[in-house]
């Protein structure tokens, strides 16, 4: 296994981050003004960690599971705080736990900080991650107002946001998804393989492809049934990102 | 001159337009594709036997035969066909209905775009899914033959990062007399992109002995002989001290002019002919693919980038 790379700072900005969350879903209850603050804060030391990581490796930090998952809470943190005037707390929570999910789960795995292969030396790579884990973030949104919904949220903000946050997520997703072709052409000679992962990635984007329909079809367009699919678009992205991952086969994808 | 069609014929035709061109349609077609896909997926990852032949993009391996394993992919394509009619059907009427509205707002035909790039991608991944091909090559720097032209591995570069994990991988190939390099992620691409060589693998072997004779630095292969100093240098063969114990080092048994000589391969070595170096040259596996959706695909691109940017403005 090749040596990681020190990082400076990382575990003062790493453990700063999670209080800060911590304190941030607190004071969702206790101190609701505060909240954006906190989780401003936190997402700003959470970014100079990935920050601090590049530049040990002198690249993009998304070279194992740990980086990973750091990053995907990030993304997952950053649109909570984008959603942060949500009228729905529920909505907030479901947000903030996903984010704080993977940030737990990032403690499972090796925080050392490795150099990425030649195969992840493209500008495709950059570009295709990180755009797909903000759609998968604002999918998890989406969720999040969907879950809200089904609790008896009828504030037309929360079912705006489960709309408008699934069709932005698939707009981001089309481009990662063109970022990732581009990427597979010129690594493996193909944009699109038989791979778990690129598979399960095609089902996520076929399946919001018809859900941003929904809004044109009236039996499709109420709260109950949307509000299901989004939830179920949330577990097929839970499948696509970590299912392909960890429980599959191995694919061009497997990593870490 | 067109007949007008008997209402009976035409009612049919006439629901299937309905059918076709309802939100509806497209979207359960869209939920049963993503359903069939997952399950496919399931299937694929809990048969991988009877999946191994299976690999890149291709189609034809689930028609090569037909089994009832692969009714997932049958059934996807047969939904995803009725999907790209139900694009095409809502396409044509939103457009006659944007036009005869005078709609001239770019944005509002942002869908529109969409919906032929999502057609046109079906098309391409099916194009390419029965038509792509790959073909490995070992290329040595005695030149190995491609499509009738020869191509010798003449040089191979690597960067490391601090920690020695290869930063990048270069190898300079030379195709009649032109020199070309080729990298990971940087393939070699001809036919607007429809003809690709990737770098497989590339490692360093050694094929000669760097050997200097009178003055002249040469290299000698086995299988091609060199020149220096007006003598004609032959590598016959290598005796290992491992099998021949009287022996310190190993050594080259070369014929020289004609005259048979033994070679210590030990660089601290003098004399007319003295040994220098081990030569090494990289052996470098390529992957040619070919498959002719390329040129579409990047078009396909080009548009879905175009009507995500248009859907989005007119959302925003």
């Amino acid at each position: 296994m090749m040596p990681s790379a020190p990082v400076a700072l990382f575990d003062p900005l790493y453990v700063g981050a999670a209080v800060l969350y911590l304190l941030a879903a607190l004071a969702d209850f206790a101190w609701p003004r505060s909240r954006p603050l906190l989780l401003a804060t936190g997402v700003l030391l959470h970014l100079l960690g990935l920050i601090a990581r590049a530049n040990a490796i002198s690249y993009f930090p998304l070279t194992n599971k740990f980086e990973s998952f750091y990053a995907f809470s990030f993304a997952v943190f950053a649109v909570a705080l984008l959603v942060s005037n949500s009228p729905s707390r529920v909505h907030r929570m479901v947000l903030w736990c996903v984010g704080a999910a993977f940030y737990l789960w990032t403690t499972r795995f090796d925080r050392g900080a490795f150099f990425p292969p030649p195969l992840m030396m493209t500008v495709w790579y950059p570009l295709h991650v990180p755009a797909s884990f903000f759609a998968y973030a604002l999918w998890g949104s989406s969720a999040g107002a969907a879950v809200a919904a089904l609790l008896g949220s009828r504030d037309p903000a929360v079912l705006r946001t489960l709309d408008q946050h699934a069709f932005w997520g698939w707009c981001v997703f089309s481009l990662s998804m063109i970022c990732g072709g581009a990427w597979g052409y010129v690594a493996w000679g193909a944009y699109f393989l038989w791979d778990p992962k690129v598979v399960w990635s095609v089902i996520l984007w076929l399946f919001y492809s018809g859900f941003v329909h929904l809004r044109h079809w009236p039996t499709g367009n109420r709260a109950a049934p949307k509000s299901v699919l989004a939830i179920v678009g949330l577990v097929l992205m839970l499948i696509a990102y970590v299912g392909t991952s960890f429980f599959f086969s191995h694919g061009s994808h497997s990593f870490g | 001159m067109n007949e007008p069609s008997s209402p009976a014929a035409s009612q049919p035709v006439a629901w299937l337009w309905r059918l076709l061109g309802e939100q509806r349609t497209g979207i359960v077609c869209s939920f049963v594709s993503a359903a069939l896909m997952g399950m496919g997926s399931l299937i694929m990852d809990s048969s991988p036997q009877l999946y191994a032949g299976l690999s890149m993009d291709d189609v034809r391996f689930f028609f090569q035969p037909w089994r009832w394993q692969h009714a997932w992919f049958y059934a996807l394509a047969v939904s995803l066909a009725i999907w790209a009619l139900s694009a095409l059907v809502c396409t044509w009427d939103s457009l006659v209905s944007r036009i005869q509205r005078r709609v001239t707002r770019p944005s509002a035909y942002g869908a529109l775009v969409l919906h032929v790039t999502f057609v046109l991608a079906l098309v391409a991944h099916l194009w390419g899914g029965l038509k792509a091909s790959s073909t490995r090559f070992m290329v040595t720097a005695q030149g190995t033959s491609i499509d009738g032209e020869t191509w010798r591995a003449v040089g191979f570069e690597q960067q490391t990062h601090s920690g020695g994990m290869p930063r990048s991988v270069t190898v300079t190939l030379q195709r009649s007399g032109e020199e070309i390099t080729i990298g990971y992620n940087h393939p070699i691409t001809s036919g607007a992109g429809a003809r690709e060589l990737l770098l497989g693998q590339v490692e360093m072997m050694a094929d000669g002995l760097v050997v200097r004779h009178k003055g002249r630095q040469v290299v000698v292969r086995p299988d091609e002989p060199a020149v220096a100093g007006g003598d004609r240098i032959v590598l016959r063969r290598f005796h290992d001290p491992r099998r021949t114990p009287s022996l310190r080092v190993p050594v080259a048994e070369l014929v020289i002019g004609g005259q048979s000589a033994m070679l210590p391969m030990d660089p601290q070595s003098t004399g007319e002919t003295s040994f220098l170096a081990v030569n090494e040259s990289p052996i470098v596996v390529l992957i040619q693919r070919r498959n002719p959706s390329v040129p579409l695909v990047l078009f396909v691109t080009l548009l879905l980038a175009v009507g995500v940017g248009l859907v989005a403005w007119e959302r925003a």
